[in-house]
């Protein structure tokens, strides 16, 4: 199943596999089995031109083996209706700084690319990030 | 009584422009011209990728030709255009500042291009078309321009 995420000024799609639980974020620092838990809003952890949001937000929870990763966007859907998910091009895919999104799909004929979210969530537990968010973070 | 004159056969070339500089790519390789629209970013990307685009149902990566080819970025305007080039199996969108006319070249009215081109310009610099009272025109191999694409990430 796919998922449609919003942040303020961007939609990224998702597989429901990668995640384990959608909800509200949590309010702890660790969860019951010690993990820590690090949040992100995703949208300006991948566009820079994407403000934060304010307000309630909805998580998208990916646990790793040392650590939880939560993704906060502000608004989740499973679409009812998968898309056809294009890979992108191989001189595109080969070179991007983290290989975070895997594919590009076409909604209300607009493409919104693909995320491999568990990819992310480890790659931030790892402490990488992309270009515009390491003098912010 | 009729002569015959032998022709030598003419190929169609698009003429775009890149900051004050002009460019012609074949028009085999060039499938369709379109206006600037806002493309969708992909995370991660690198300048010269400014993000995808949907054209009737293909989604095509624009590559920012001024970037691609080490000229400074500019801003849009009016003119800007993006190139919908095709190479074998390989679709992008072009980022020109304007894309000028379609113009026919005879084979021997091109020349080799200079020998001391540097950088990028001469990798994709096949040939050169001098314009009786105008700026030469850079004639670009596709090939090599996806090449280039592909390593200049």
């Amino acid at each position: 199943m796919i998922l449609l995420i919003e942040t303020i000024t961007r939609r990224y799609l998702g597989r429901q596999s990668d995640i384990d639980t959608i909800g509200w974020p949590s309010t702890v620092d660790r969860d019951e089995r010690g993990r820590a838990i690090l949040r992100y809003q995703l949208g300006p952890l991948l566009d820079p031109t994407d403000p934060p949001a304010s307000g309630r937000l909805h998580a998208l929870t990916i646990g790793l083996r040392r650590r939880v990763v939560e993704l906060l966007a502000v608004r989740i859907d499973l679409l009812a209706d998968a898309p056809t998910i294009t890979p992108l091009a191989p001189f595109l895919a080969a070179r991007l700084r983290l290989p975070w999104v895997t594919g590009v799909a076409l909604l209300d004929e607009q493409p919104v690319v693909v995320l491999d979210l568990r990819r992310l969530a480890a790659d931030l537990a790892l402490g990488l990030r992309l270009n515009h968010t390491e003098e912010a973070l | 009584m009729m002569s015959s004159v032998a022709q030598s056969p003419t190929t169609g070339y698009l003429t775009m422009r890149l900051a004050s500089e002009y460019y012609a790519l074949p028009g085999t390789s060039v499938r369709e011209i379109m206006r600037w629209r806002t493309p969708t970013p992909v995370p991660g990307a690198p300048p010269m990728i400014p993000g995808l685009i949907n054209q009737r149902g293909q989604i095509l990566t624009v590559i920012d030709a001024r970037l691609l080819l080490g000229l400074a970025a500019a801003p849009l305007d009016r003119s800007t255009r993006l190139v919908w080039i095709q190479h074998h199996a390989t679709d992008a969108a072009l980022l020109v500042d304007a894309v000028i006319d379609l113009i026919t070249i005879a084979p021997d009215h091109l020349t080799p291009p200079p020998i001391n081109l540097t950088g990028s310009a001469q990798r994709v610099i096949q040939a050169v078309y001098q314009r009786d009272d105008d700026q030469p025109i850079a004639i670009l191999d596709p090939s090599a321009l996806l090449i280039l694409v592909q390593e200049a990430l």
